[in-house]
């Protein structure tokens, strides 16, 4: 009997390991994995009002949304003009800065006018510009006929504070919208509630729940995802007690979009707190030209090495290795690339595990370029056969 | 181009104090990035480049009346760290720089 509920990847063994929800078409963040990249709304719920001129009629009403906060209905029934929502005014705003505004909105009948969301900034009183206006050229589709509509601004050289308004002129319009956000710089990131604040640890959440991971120190791309700037950009996660020994199974999911240097590191276990921090480990890194994939371990750095396979950049790939005993092998999107022997190294995590960078004292160096959607360590050592069920269980999800 | 609107502005590690975290990507002195002697470090931060000086006019839609705005060129987002002092780069030239024996151990293959 078929099941519901996700992909059948192999869960037992998982002792840590992330998933951004690239290629999912799930907007429901409260119950993924990743709640999107850190930021603070500066903008509190909206205020309606149906303040109208030249013969507009119709109503604006509240109603409660799936999250429980406020969104507010419009309806118009006859032409003219009317101003139906306003936020707080919004103080301490940066000069020459740029912001995202950013709703989720609904709507059949006429198309909403630009000015259903808009920034509107002021100096010493008076309106000195405004922008930030919507456009149905920058929606994402949630589904059910719900998109997320988002514009950048902004800010000129002087600046006081803003409003944040929205006014149509049309009949016609039937329009919810709600989770107003206004966030510092020009990417959108899912709604963090009203003044909410989402943390560098409450962005991205170990799927055992179990591990914190920071991302303070990685970069987003322009949908949010975790873009891996290849200069100082790595995700720390802060282990607790999770011990490596003669059975584990390492994993990513990568899109390499540049080789800065010959080898570039997906994971390094070594820091500050791990057990044998400098005599055992499992460094786990890509080499170019020749594409190889390779496990360096502790004690005498005995290094496992794929064969030569071709990896293209701006393609994503599935890299993975397992151990079972002194038993190593590399694989590349399900088929084995590589096979080789190393001692009995094991490591306990405890603290400062870095993915895309090598962990060379608090530095770092070969810090990896592009994206990293999936990182995964298991306890057990992974069959071939559960390798690629996990590989058919997520390609999709990667056009492969 | 990736991160093209973004820099990286080289500062000696004897400044790192007069660093304003807000502006800047880095989230604070432990986790910039130095070089191999430790004599330097980088910041990065998003720019908005404004070629030309530009003039808008639009309506206040509140009272009708006519506003203008005009926008001068320049780089705008640069953090108070910055001086002309210092070398700031693009993204493909710091990747240049960054893979140099300045900043990298080479390892033996």
């Amino acid at each position: 009997m078929a099941t519901i509920g996700g992909p059948n990847t192999e869960k037992d063994g998982l002792v840590f390991g992330y998933d951004t929800g690239y290629g999912v078409n799930n907007t429901a963040t409260n119950s993924r994995y990743y709640q999107g990249k850190p930021t603070s709304n500066l903008s509190n719920d909206m205020t309606k009002y149906f303040n109208n001129w030249s013969g507009m009629t119709g109503s604006t009403s509240y109603y409660t949304t799936d999250r429980g906060n406020q969104g507010i209905h419009l309806i118009t029934t006859n032409g003219g003009g009317v101003q139906f929502y306003a936020s707080s005014t919004i103080n301490n705003i940066s000069a020459s800065t740029e912001y995202t505004v950013s709703a989720t909105i609904k709507y059949s009948g006429t198309t909403p006018h630009v000015n259903m969301f808009y920034v509107r900034q002021y100096h010493n009183g008076s309106q000195i510009t405004e922008g930030g206006k919507f456009s149905t050229s920058y929606m994402i589709d949630l589904g059910g006929g719900w998109y997320r509509a988002y514009r950048t601004f902004t800010t000129t050289s002087t600046t006081s504070y803003i409003n944040l308004q929205g006014y149509q002129y049309s009949n016609g319009v039937n329009l919810k919208i709600q989770d107003l956000q206004f966030e510092i710089g020009n990417q959108l990131s899912p709604y963090i509630g009203s003044l909410g604040t989402r943390s560098s640890t409450q962005s991205l959440i170990d799927l055992k729940k179990t591990t914190n991971i920071d991302v303070s120190n990685v970069s987003f791309d322009s949908i949010g995802q975790p873009d891996f700037d290849g200069t100082d950009d790595r995700i720390v996660a802060s282990p607790s007690n999770i011990f490596l020994g003669a059975s584990l199974t390492m994993e990513v999911w990568i899109y390499p979009t540049g080789y800065n240097h010959s080898r570039m590191y997906l994971m390094d276990p070594r820091g500050d707190g791990n057990t044998n921090g400098t005599s055992a480990y499992f460094l786990f890194d890509y080499h170019a030209s020749p594409d190889t994939v390779h496990v360096v371990t502790g004690n005498s750095n005995i290094e496992v090495q794929s064969s030569n396979f071709s990896m293209p950049l701006n393609n994503w790939h599935n890299i993975v290795a397992t151990r079972n005993g002194n038993s190593w092998v590399i694989y590349h999107n399900g088929v084995s690339v590589g096979t080789g022997t190393t001692n009995t190294t094991s490591l306990t995590l405890n603290n400062d595990f870095r993915i895309g960078t090598f962990a060379s004292g608090t530095s770092g160096q070969y810090f990896f370029e592009g994206l990293m959607a999936v990182a995964k360590i298991y306890d057990t050592g992974l069959t071939a056969q559960e390798v690629k069920q996990n590989f058919n269980a997520y390609k999709n999800r990667f056009n492969i | 181009m990736r991160f093209e609107n973004r820099r990286w502005l080289v500062v000696p590690t004897s400044i790192v104090d007069d660093i304003d975290f807000n502006q800047v990507h880095e989230s604070n002195v432990e986790s910039l990035r130095k070089s191999i002697d430790g004599t330097l470090t980088f910041v990065k931060y998003d720019v908005n480049v404004i070629e030309e000086t530009y003039t808008e006019t639009f309506e206040d839609t509140e009272t009708g009346e006519e506003v203008t705005n005009t926008v001068e060129a320049g780089t705008y987002g640069r953090p108070s760290v910055y001086s002309e002092e210092y070398t700031e780069y693009t993204h493909s030239e710091i990747l240049e720089l960054l893979s140099t024996e300045q900043w990298t151990e080479q390892i033996e293959e």
